[in-house]
């Protein structure tokens, strides 16, 4: 009779250590704090000729680390993924698993051609995931899309060192102005360049109608560099700077140059 | 007896798989959205990312791709040779610097004896190399070559979304 006291005791006893100390071990093994980072970036490098078009590179990374307890088991691993697709090219991309606690990244760049004018879309997202719990960070692709936008911009005055005013050489008339920056920062220039190109970031709901608004990052967001080249991107050819109208002042200054050379080849 | 016995070797087994698993829903970390609050996005991430993003470690061969998007980003500072060169050799620096940092954490990580904390804030960790970095930069660059940095650092600010930025401080 005490000894099946004993026995059912001892069962108790072990019931109780297999329900408490795990729960116990459980707690402990949370990822706090954790510190994840998702960074888009955009460069571009410049077309060889006039008609030429420009390549974008679009790169998503997400990197990061999580505070894990010692009582986790060691053969769990973490890894981050991102998803990038720019233009319609690009898809996921899985970064190496590491420990839970190591540092871990994911990157992916996609490029894109883009002629003058051109719009174009990106789709970003990026996740951390646990081999033994799942996902626990998730910048999900939203509804949030990317607009590349292209303009062109002539500078005006000098602002402050190597900041020049500059403004749009689409009109409202010839081109709507999603993105119109009012200055560029130009290191290199003394006198500043004749023409300035340049390239941001455009978004809005998935689910807006045709025609909405974009809201476009301005400076410091736009990437704008120097040209000594002039493309024609607005989308009506009809008003440029000071309401001349560009491709009429380009058809005559072609005309004009025809006839100096006709004059002198005579 | 026997029915106690696998009783008890059942709660066993379960409570070794409970304790494998871990929980990934009790932290509450901030968020941060840099296209509304570039600010609240703390330097020592901002510049770590910059700088990330404009370097490559020496041991891996980077797609194509990546190398001509790292470039880019280089001309895109549009510095004077002087200033490239000091940019360049800060960038192999900063990146030889975090290889070595980050294979010795990781190895303590393994096994279980280092935190978030050390990784940013720790003797030569993430923020310390960040303050090296960019006072190399300060000093080795002209006044225009740091504005022209400091803006492209500003602009991938805007371009960062964070979960538990300086959660580890």
């Amino acid at each position: 009779m005490r000894g099946c006291q004993v026995k059912t005791r001892l069962l108790f006893l072990a019931f109780l250590v297999a329900v408490f100390i795990p729960a116990a071990k459980a707690q402990t093994c949370t990822p706090y704090p954790f510190n994840f980072t998702q960074v888009v970036d955009t460069t571009w490098s410049e077309p060889t000729d006039s008609n030429g078009p420009t390549v974008l590179y679009h790169s998503v990374t997400l990197s990061g680390t999580t505070q894990m307890a010692q009582s986790c088991s060691p053969t769990t691993r973490h890894y981050a993924k991102v998803y990038n697709v720019f233009n319609g090219i690009g898809s996921w991309f899985i970064g190496a698993q590491v420990c839970t606690s190591c540092f871990t990244s994911a990157s992916s760049t996609v490029t894109a051609n883009f002629q003058q004018g051109q719009n174009g879309t990106a789709s970003i997202g990026s996740e951390a995931w646990c081999t033994a719990a799942g996902r626990f960070v998730s910048h999900v692709i939203s509804d949030d899309w990317v607009k590349v936008k292209t303009v062109k911009v002539h500078t005006k005055t000098l602002k402050t060192v190597a900041t020049w005013n500059v403004e749009s050489w689409c009109t409202p008339e010839s081109s709507p102005p999603d993105f119109n920056p009012i200055a560029v920062y130009d290191t290199r220039a003394e006198a500043p360049a004749d023409y300035y190109e340049g390239f941001t970031e455009c978004w809005r709901p998935t689910s807006a109608a045709a025609g909405s608004p974009w809201n476009c990052h301005d400076l410091p967001n736009a990437v704008i560099t120097q040209t000594s080249q002039l493309r024609v991107i607005c989308t009506k050819y009809d008003a440029g700077i000071g309401g001349f109208s560009w491709s009429w002042w380009q058809y005559w200054q072609q005309k004009a140059i025809g006839w100096v050379f006709k004059f002198f080849l005579h | 007896m026997r029915v106690g016995l696998l009783f008890v070797a059942l709660m066993l087994l379960t409570s070794v798989a409970m304790a494998q698993t871990h929980d990934h829903a009790a932290p509450v970390v901030k968020h941060v959205d840099g296209r509304e609050h570039p600010e609240q996005i703390p330097d020592e991430v901002a510049y770590f990312n910059y700088f990330m993003g404009r370097s490559v470690s020496a041991d891996v061969a980077l797609p194509a791709e990546e190398q001509r998007h790292i470039e880019n980003g280089i001309r895109m500072l549009q510095l004077e040779t002087k200033d490239e060169l000091q940019f360049r050799l800060a960038m192999t620096e900063f990146r030889s610097k975090f290889g070595h940092f980050n294979a010795v954490y990781t190895a303590k990580a393994e096994k279980g004896r280092a935190t978030v904390f050390d990784f940013w804030y720790g003797p030569g960790g993430i923020a310390q190399i960040v303050a090296e970095t960019r006072a190399r930069l300060t000093k080795g660059l002209s006044k225009n070559g740091q504005g022209s940095f400091e803006l492209e650092v500003l602009r991938m600010r805007h371009n960062t979304t964070c979960d538990g930025c300086g959660g580890a401080k």
